[in-house]
């Protein structure tokens, strides 16, 4: 589903670019003397819903309390993030990744449903998955496409998914997990429209309806909330990628704050704790990854 | 001290004690009500506690019920399912979008499970939804439960209790866009409704949830108590109504009262159980208290009962003192009593004896009193027939005084219709026989004279000698007018009071045998009234009587009394002029003419037959008879020959005897057994005269019999139509006709020039008169496989004259299988407007009369004119017949377009031809050829 070229571009870019952050990484001890955390969260979905709770905002919370720090929130975009959590931008070109800019660090940890790609690796250091995603192709109700049937063949899915785009117009939100880049939905004859009034992922389905696009792309937390709340004038028609892992992202140099986290996770799954966190605020996610929490079960 | 006080203080001191009884009865009495009255209300107000208490406890348990419905209800109207269903609809599958809806409706079932509590417990063990066809979409809860199978297409919510696995479901359907998409399950655990139930604390009514069969429910624990063994029959107890429990409705709840208060919308009831004790306290009942009471009455009964018991002991004893004295006294008087008895039976018996004596006697005096003075007269006379006494019934028969009568002999009021002989050899009877009887007639004091039976009875002493003569004259008036009435009946026709035919053929043989004594002539005229027969057929047979009656005195008042004027029969009478008084045959004949003309002429006047003025002619026939006639027959058939050929003649007319006539006669009587025999064969045909409308076109024809004789050769109609009516065949000839016709319209119904002609027939007022008429011709259009429809049945007026209802009654039943009719020779008979609307009719034919006439005589014009606007009034087509000449048609054709049948148009023709002159005029001919109208030089 990626491409080998883009893969490795990615890992060199990742590797040229280790040095260079490791200079201003926050790790774990350094955190603990500040005495807070400083969470960097998206307004998307569930994960950050920007009335003070979440997923992530949960999650987060119970790290800082547990390693003994008060906990501070701090908003930002699916276009900053990354410059607010490195002070630097990361820039793809060419299917590498580069890291330039100064910029202030404005928090320690990026949790908001992150999806891990491995552009994003080559710059950032990921726990263990935290939710499991998948991005969708979605459509009005009223569209004369129909969703397919399903099969146990996933790529099969999708190709018979991208077959139905034709060149119908795809609203697409550039550098999120609905970049049409990450897909090889690009220069394939895919009238891409992308979405810049906003970096707020949940605005996609609006804006479709709003007629800007045919179609528009959409992650499977976002499809959930988004399924009951445009209940009747939305279908999802089917997969345009495989399965997608969300995690919370660190600094390349703050493997310990990473692997505190990792240990936090584990007790979390483990006490059940964060399988209430997930029927909390994603019901049905467990429903579309079975494979997923069998395994965290 | 006044007397009055002084008597009751008397019976105060002899009554205290049981005044004072009575007062403490009254008290008593008084407590008991008061304490029964209070016992009723306790009694009703626990009643009312006890069926309160259970119905708060059915509101409960149903409010519950209720609750559940109500929750499973919502659950299956969230928005969660509603959306589910709507991105079903959008054809989005189970993987890739309605996952995240089935999440949603678990998460919504899973907050439910976790937060419904009732009473501290979940309210549902287990969430479930399915789908249309019943297969699981959602499902939260206990797995360890099982779910009931979903009831499809469910309607509205329910609850049913699985008794056996003590489950309670309720379940919902989904509604979704007018229809039912699903159902929502929620189970619960039967126990919830324990907290329902109370406790069956000790002292306290018991409460129990049953099932509709019987099962106890609640409390689980009951094991093998009377109420789990006597389940059904508490379930089955009425509802709402507090039940004493008996061995045989409840064995083992003896002494329990029972409410059961079922739960509305289930199989469940609410049993409350309480002794007695539990339900009332121990308090007595109102029976009992009831049964205190009437103790109370019948202890002081039965103390009253004992002191008047003890009183009347005292006075018998004094009695028993008194009695035996006196019953030493009437011993002696009993012995003295006893013999003065038998000394009066004695006498009794004696006097009983005479009494029967006597009484024997005085009842044969009585009966020989009552049969002296019956109803029949009765005289006694000494031996010598001098009348000693006379009954009233003699004396009112004679009209002689009884003193008048005794002391006279019989001779007083002997008939001097009976000779002297008679009278000697009834003294002879009487002396050597001592009775007599036979006919007597006696002479009344006025002089009439009575028919009497008489019996003459000789009385005799004891020594056998004859004493007295008893006479009893029996009435024998109504006999002897029995006796001419039946000569009567048997000599004299009833209608016109004539002499019948048995009497007149008893008088010319007794007139032939005076005539060989004394060598006269004498005549026989028969006679026959002309038309008689149309008349009885078109006004009916009381009208023909009325004829005859009328016919019958014309005829008397011609000839004289010596002479016998007789009905022969029908309209026949024979008058026999026994004796002429000469004899010359010329002389004779004259005379016989003379009386002859005298009848024709007594028939000159019309006769008045109530509203009609009837003309009658008479045709009589004469034949004179001599001494050297002997044979009556003969002279009556002689009369009959010339009457026939009077009949010949002209009607109306006199004919004597002719020895031609014989001849005439066989001729006819063999036409009629031809006629017979050909009729047998069938071997009549029809000839069709063509009936075309205005414009000449061909419409049909008149079927007319014709009857090709073998010797013959063609009959006229004019000769056998009237030969088989008088040989009765006329019946059997049109049938034939209705057959032959009928067999005609199936053979044109094949060939498309003849398919659309209709046939008219004629029918007679004789058959139409016939019961069976509408199913014979039924019968043979059904063998013949004619078409009603091209059948016209033509019907003469005199047909429908008598007996309107029933032929319009027959007509109607022909006219719906599609029969038409026609009426015939309209305005030559007796035409009413009022029965011509009632008549189902389709066509007027204006008579060959009519038309014949209709251009020299004004009236037949005016006729011909006036049937014509009568039909256009009544919408009724109009056909005139015997149309001969262009002039006629023209005239005709001046007041309307009328169909026609006459020479002018065709002559009755065969068969053949007529299908060949059908077929030159049939629209279906060659293409190059147009249809043609009946060319009227065509005949």
């Amino acid at each position: 589903m990626f491409s080998k070229r883009f893969v490795l571009g990615s890992l060199s870019g990742a590797m040229a670019c280790l040095f260079v952050a490791s200079s201003w990484a926050a790790d774990l001890a350094e955190i603990k003397k500040r005495g807070e955390i400083r969470h960097i969260g998206i307004r998307y979905a569930n994960f950050v819903t920007g009335a003070g709770d979440g997923f992530d905002v949960e999650l987060m919370q119970g790290f800082a309390k547990r390693i003994g720090v008060s906990y501070k929130l701090v908003y930002s975009d699916f276009y900053s993030v990354i410059r607010d959590l490195l002070g630097k931008d990361a820039v793809r070109k060419n299917g590498e990744v580069a890291l330039t800019g100064d910029y202030p660090i404005k928090g320690d940890v990026i949790s908001s449903g992150f999806t891990i790609l491995p552009w994003r690796e080559a710059v950032l250091l990921y726990s263990d998955p935290t939710l499991p995603s998948q991005v969708l192709l979605v459509a009005p109700a009223e569209s004369d496409l129909k969703p397919i049937e399903g099969s146990a063949d996933l790529e099969a899915d999708i190709a018979e998914t991208r077959q139905a785009i034709g060149s119908r117009s795809v609203l697409v939100m550039e550098r999120t997990c609905l970049d049409p880049a990450n897909y090889d939905l690009v220069n394939v004859g895919i009238d891409l429209k992308a979405y810049n009034k906003s970096s707020n992922l949940n605005e996609m389905v609006p804006a479709m309806l709003n007629r800007e696009a045919e179609l528009t792309l959409l992650d499977v937390p976002d499809a959930i909330l988004d399924l009951r709340k445009w209940a009747g004038r939305i279908k999802i028609l089917g997969p345009i990628s495989g399965p997608q892992m969300l995690a919370t992202a660190f600094p390349k140099d703050a493997t310990a704050l990473r692997d505190e986290f990792n240990a936090y996770l584990r007790d979390l799954k483990a006490s059940g704790a964060y399988d209430r966190l997930v029927n909390k605020y994603y019901p049905g996610i467990r429903r579309f990854f079975p494979e997923f929490y069998a395994k965290t079960n | 001290m006044q007397p009055w006080l002084a008597n009751f203080s008397r019976f105060l001191a002899l009554r205290w004690p049981f005044i004072a009884a009575a007062a403490f009865l009254s008290s008593i009495l008084f407590l008991i009500v008061n304490l029964y009255t209070s016992q009723v209300e306790l009694r009703q107000n626990a009643d009312a506690r006890f069926l309160s208490i259970g119905e708060a406890r059915t509101s409960q348990i149903g409010e519950f019920l209720i609750e559940r419905r109500q929750a499973v209800a919502r659950l299956a109207a969230s928005e969660d399912i509603s959306n589910y269903f709507s991105n079903l609809d959008l054809g989005m599958s189970v993987k890739y979008g309605l996952f995240a809806n089935l999440a949603a409706i678990e998460g919504r079932f899973q907050t439910t499970l976790d937060e419904d509590k009732y009473r501290g417990q979940p309210c549902y063990l287990r969430l479930t939804f399915f789908d249309n066809n019943g297969v699981t979409q959602a499902d939260v809860g206990a797995s360890g439960v099982a779910t009931l199978s979903p009831v499809l297409n469910l309607v509205e919510p329910n609850v049913q209790i699985d008794e056996k696995r003590r489950l309670l479901v309720a379940s919902a359907p989904v509604l979704q866009k007018g229809g039912v998409r699903g159902t929502v399950q929620g189970i619960s655990d039967l126990n919830l409704l324990a907290s329902l139930v109370p406790s069956n604390d000790l002292g306290q009514p018991h409460e129990f949830l049953l099932a509709d069969d019987g099962e106890v429910l609640f409390p689980v624990e009951l094991g093998h108590s009377p109420v789990a063994t006597n389940g059904p029959a508490l379930a089955a107890l009425p509802a709402g109504r507090i039940q004493a429990l008996s061995v045989v409705l409840a064995p083992g709840l003896k002494g329990y009262f029972a409410l059961r208060l079922p739960l509305r919308g289930t199989r469940l009831s609410v049993l409350r159980l309480a002794s007695e004790e539990e339900l009332y306290g121990s308090t007595l009942s109102p029976t009992s208290v009831f049964c205190l009471g009437l103790l109370a009455i019948a202890l002081f009964v039965l103390a009253v009962g004992f002191e008047r018991m003890r009183q009347n002991s005292a006075r018998l004893q004094i009695k028993f003192v008194e009695s035996n004295r006196h019953r030493a006294e009437l011993a002696e008087h009993n012995l003295a009593l006893s013999q003065e008895i038998k000394r009066r039976e004695a006498i009794e018996i004696d006097l009983q004896q005479q009494s029967d004596a006597l009484d024997k006697t005085n009842a044969e005096l009585r009966i020989a009193a009552a049969a002296f003075n019956a109803q029949e007269g009765m005289i006694v006379t000494d031996t010598k027939g001098v009348i000693l006494s006379a009954n009233r019934a003699f004396v009112t028969l004679t009209g002689y005084a009884m003193e008048e009568l005794v002391g006279q002999t019989a001779r007083l009021f002997q008939s001097h219709r009976r000779n002297a002989e008679f009278y000697q050899s009834l003294w002879n009877s009487l002396q050597s026989t001592g009775s007599w009887q036979g006919d007597m007639s006696i002479r009344t004091k006025s002089g009439e004279h009575c028919a009497r039976w008489l019996t003459i009875s000789a009385v005799k002493n004891e020594a056998g000698e004859v004493t007295n003569y008893i006479g009893s004259y029996y009435d024998i008036s109504k006999l002897k007018h029995a006796e001419e009435k039946i000569r009567e009946l048997a000599f004299f026709d009833q209608l016109t009071g004539l002499p019948n035919r048995v009497l007149l053929i008893d008088r010319v043989r007794q007139a032939l045998n005076a005539n060989t004594r004394h060598k006269s002539y004498g005549a026989v005229l028969f006679i026959d009234l002309d038309n008689f027969k149309t008349l009885n057929d078109s006004l009916g047979h009381d009208i023909g009587d009325l004829l005859l009656k009328a016919a019958a005195q014309r005829i008397a008042r011609c000839v004289s009394a010596e002479d016998t004027v007789a009905r022969f029969g029908g309209d026949e009478f024979v008058v026999l002029l026994a004796n002429l008084g000469t004899q010359k045959a010329k002389t004779a004949a004259l005379q016989a003419e003379a009386v002859g003309e005298k009848i024709v002429a007594a028939f000159t006047d019309t006769f008045r037959l109530h509203a009609y003025e009837y003309p009658c002619t008479p045709s009589i026939g004469v034949t004179l008879f001599s001494s050297k006639d002997n044979n009556v027959d003969e002279l009556l058939k002689r009369a009959d020959l010339a009457m026939y050929d009077a009949k010949t003649a002209g009607r109306n007319g006199l004919r004597f005897f002719d020895p031609v006539m014989q001849t005439m006669i066989s001729a006819r009587a063999a036409l009629e057994t031809d006629l017979r025999e050909d009729l047998k064969r069938e071997a009549f045909l029809l000839h069709y005269q063509p009936q075309v409308d205005h414009g000449g076109r061909l419409l049909g024809a008149e079927a007319l019999a014709r009857w090709p004789h073998a010797q013959k050769g063609m009959v006229s109609p004019s000769e056998f139509i009237p030969a088989a009516e008088s040989a009765g065949l006329i019946l059997p000839l049109g049938a034939l006709m209705l057959k032959i016709a009928c067999r005609q319209l199936a053979s044109w119904s094949s060939d498309p020039a003849t398919e659309h002609l209709s046939v008219a027939i004629n029918v007679s007022a004789l058959q139409m008169r016939q019961k069976n008429f509408v199913d014979q011709i039924r019968t043979i259009i059904e063998q013949t496989g004619a078409n009603p429809r091209r059948l016209k049945i033509e019907l003469t007026e005199s047909t429908l004259v008598s007996n309107v209802d029933d032929v319009i009654a027959k007509m109607d039943k022909l006219k719906a299988i599609g029969i038409s009719f026609s009426l015939d020779d309209f305005g030559t008979g007796y035409s009413s407007l009022s029965y011509l609307k009632r008549l189902p009719i389709d066509q007027l034919k204006i008579d060959r009369s009519f038309v014949k006439d209709v251009l020299v005589d004004p009236n037949s014009a005016a006729i011909a004119k006036m049937i014509i606007a009568l039909s256009r009034s009544l919408g009724l087509s109009v056909i005139a017949e015997g149309v001969e000449t262009e002039e006629q048609y023209t005239f005709l054709a001046r007041y309307g377009r009328l169909n026609y049948q006459g020479y002018l148009f065709g002559r009755p023709l065969p068969p053949e031809d007529f299908e060949t002159l059908a077929r030159a005029f049939s629209p279906r001919q060659a293409p190059n050829q147009k249809p043609a109208s009946v060319n009227r030089t065509y005949a």
